[in-house]
């Protein structure tokens, strides 16, 4: 059944689900949703399981056309979501009558907002995920296109089909307590746990990395974020290439750290000074460039429990 | 050596040795699969690479303290079992893959060629007739790095990537060589095409190539190499001058 017709998928608008795992080991990158935490809110507001697929939308300026009622949820960041026309809240489940049009502006805090729908939109899975992984020319409607065209993102006229018959739940009208809806404005302190080749740097690199205070810059995207600031010296310009994990800040040559968000690739031979908490990274997803960046250390049992309470709550 | 550390909170490191070695990588490939095996749910992804395994865990199905003690027992009796036998099974395993060493393929042959005052002819023996180990699987899906290219041979990166190669572009770059499993940007010194398909993401396991496996080159002529399904790629010219 198709639930919405794309008129307009706006700057970028993705299929994601909880992520590609298992094939790192033949180089698969694992993708899934930039903010979890907005992410994992839309699905639990609807009743569906985490791995249920959603959209994501970045940057906004996206317009959708419902062929169907249908109940949706809509997280992440104000990009000033609109009902035919008349503004409409985040953070909350809403309903669409058949006919309705669904449109996105320019953000007005964060970048992606995240769509959800009863049981998730319908996508071949490949490797079990229908996450789009640009780069790797996996994922979205059509399981697996030419990097070419960048064919897996959704683009104008693609319809999404629903996996569920049910999809209008008049009866759900739930929102996200205010205490949980971050605010997406403003600096942001990121902690970070060292790890990798973090005892090789110098008292100085480690001094000058935690006072200094660096921004976002515009070259960042769903593989890194890059900062600008302080030049932080690398103890050496490469290591034998080894395993990356989620939040690795790699610390290139040019002393201008990179941050590995959700499509970072498998290996990596920059030195790294640890691993930025998980939780901080959805945060940090939605941070405009430009935006002032610090790092605090936090102990690896610490930024544990905190991860360890997000998958309890969302059932991960 | 063998050193577990954390690396995030759901990653750790097991660190082997600290040089290239494709003993060890062989090893490495070796004792990740066996690692894969014995916790199939605890783990989500289990890489080796050159001298490391990186595993990254469900945050509640285990904690690093758990995982170190239990990954501790389980590498120390794989190296005291290992030795001969598993070795011995890992060598058995070779993968040939054909390929047309030629300038129509392989447009650097010519800078490799002189880098090292031989001739192409050299060049293509040489590289075809050792015998590799994938070190590691990365940069994109199914890419394997492969060691170690003979010293007669090895070549340094093109000083200028290439903004897209043809999928089975057979390259080296230093003491490694790869092929291209895909349409990709890439600087590696591309000495000819291997017309296999390296990668097939509706088949498991999707690649040929694991960490520790041996990889042959056959040459093959232009026929064949037409036969097995290769085409030849008419974009290099402009690649070239450009």
């Amino acid at each position: 059944m198709v639930a919405l017709e794309i008129l307009d998928p706006g700057m970028m608008t993705q299929l994601q689900d909880t992520g590609r795992t298992g094939m790192g080991y033949q180089g698969l990158a694992q993708g899934g949703p930039m903010d979890l935490h907005a992410y994992c809110w839309a699905n639990y507001l609807l009743g569906n399981r985490m791995f249920c697929s959603q959209l994501e939308i970045t940057g906004g300026q996206a317009r959708f056309l419902a062929h169907q009622a249908i109940t949706l949820a809509l997280t992440g960041a104000d990009l000033a979501t609109r009902v035919n026309g008349q503004p409409v809240e985040g953070w909350r489940t809403l309903h669409l009558d058949k006919g309705d049009t669904l449109s996105f502006q320019f953000p007005k805090k964060g970048l992606r907002a995240y769509l959800a729908i009863p049981g998730g939109f319908a996508a071949p899975t490949v490797f079990g995920s229908v996450a789009t992984v640009v780069r790797d020319g996996i994922g979205g409607l059509g399981a697996r296109v030419t990097k070419e065209d960048s064919g897996c993102l959704i683009r104008q006229g693609d319809s999404l089909k629903t996996v569920s018959k049910e999809v209008f739940k008049p009866g759900i009208n739930r929102m996200v307590p205010a205490r949980y809806i971050p605010e997406y404005a403003g600096p942001l302190s990121l902690n970070l746990m060292e790890s990798y080749q973090a005892r090789a740097f110098s008292a100085q690199s480690r001094k000058s990395l935690y006072q200094t205070q660096f921004t976002l810059s515009p070259n960042s995207d769903r593989m890194g974020y890059r900062l600008a600031g302080a030049k932080i010296t690398p103890p050496f310009s490469g290591v034998i290439s080894e395993g990356i994990a989620l939040g690795a800040v790699q610390i290139p040559e040019n002393g201008q750290p990179i941050i590995l968000m959700r499509d970072h690739q498998t290996l990596g031979g920059y030195p790294k000074f640890g691993c930025v908490a998980q939780l901080d990274l959805n945060r940090l997803a939605q941070a405009m460039p430009g935006t002032p960046i610090r790092f605090q250390p936090i102990s690896f049992q610490a930024a544990g429990q905190k991860l360890k309470s997000f998958y309890s709550f969302f059932n991960l | 050596m063998m050193d577990i550390q954390p690396v995030s909170e759901t990653a750790l490191i097991i660190r082997l040795g600290d040089h290239i070695d494709t003993q060890l990588a062989v090893k490495t490939g070796d004792m990740a699969d066996h690692i894969r095996r014995s916790y199939p749910s605890e783990l989500i992804e289990v890489i080796p690479s050159y001298t490391t395994i990186y595993i990254q865990y469900h945050p509640l199905k285990t904690d690093f303290i758990e995982l170190k003690s239990r990954l501790q027992v389980l590498v120390d009796a794989f190296f005291l079992s290992d030795d001969k036998d598993d070795r011995d099974r890992k060598v058995s395993k070779i993968i040939t893959l054909p390929v047309y060493y030629s300038l129509e393929t392989g447009p650097d042959l010519p800078e490799v060629a002189q880098f090292h005052n031989r001739t192409v002819a050299d060049v293509i023996q040489i590289h075809s007739q050792s015998t590799y180990v994938v070190c590691a699987i990365g940069f994109s899906p199914g890419f394997a790095f492969l060691g170690s290219v003979d010293s007669a041979i090895a070549t340094p990166r093109k000083s200028e990537p290439r903004k897209m190669l043809p999928a089975g572009s057979v390259g080296i770059a230093d003491q490694q060589t790869a092929v291209y499993p895909s349409d990709s940007p890439g600087g590696w010194q591309i000495i000819g095409n291997c017309p296999v398909s390296l990668i097939d993401f509706d088949k498991a396991p999707m690649s040929p190539f694991s960490v520790g496996l041996s990889v042959q080159f056959q040459p093959i002529s232009r026929d064949e190499f037409f036969a097995l399904g290769g085409t030849l790629w008419s974009h290099w010219k402009s690649w070239i001058r450009g």
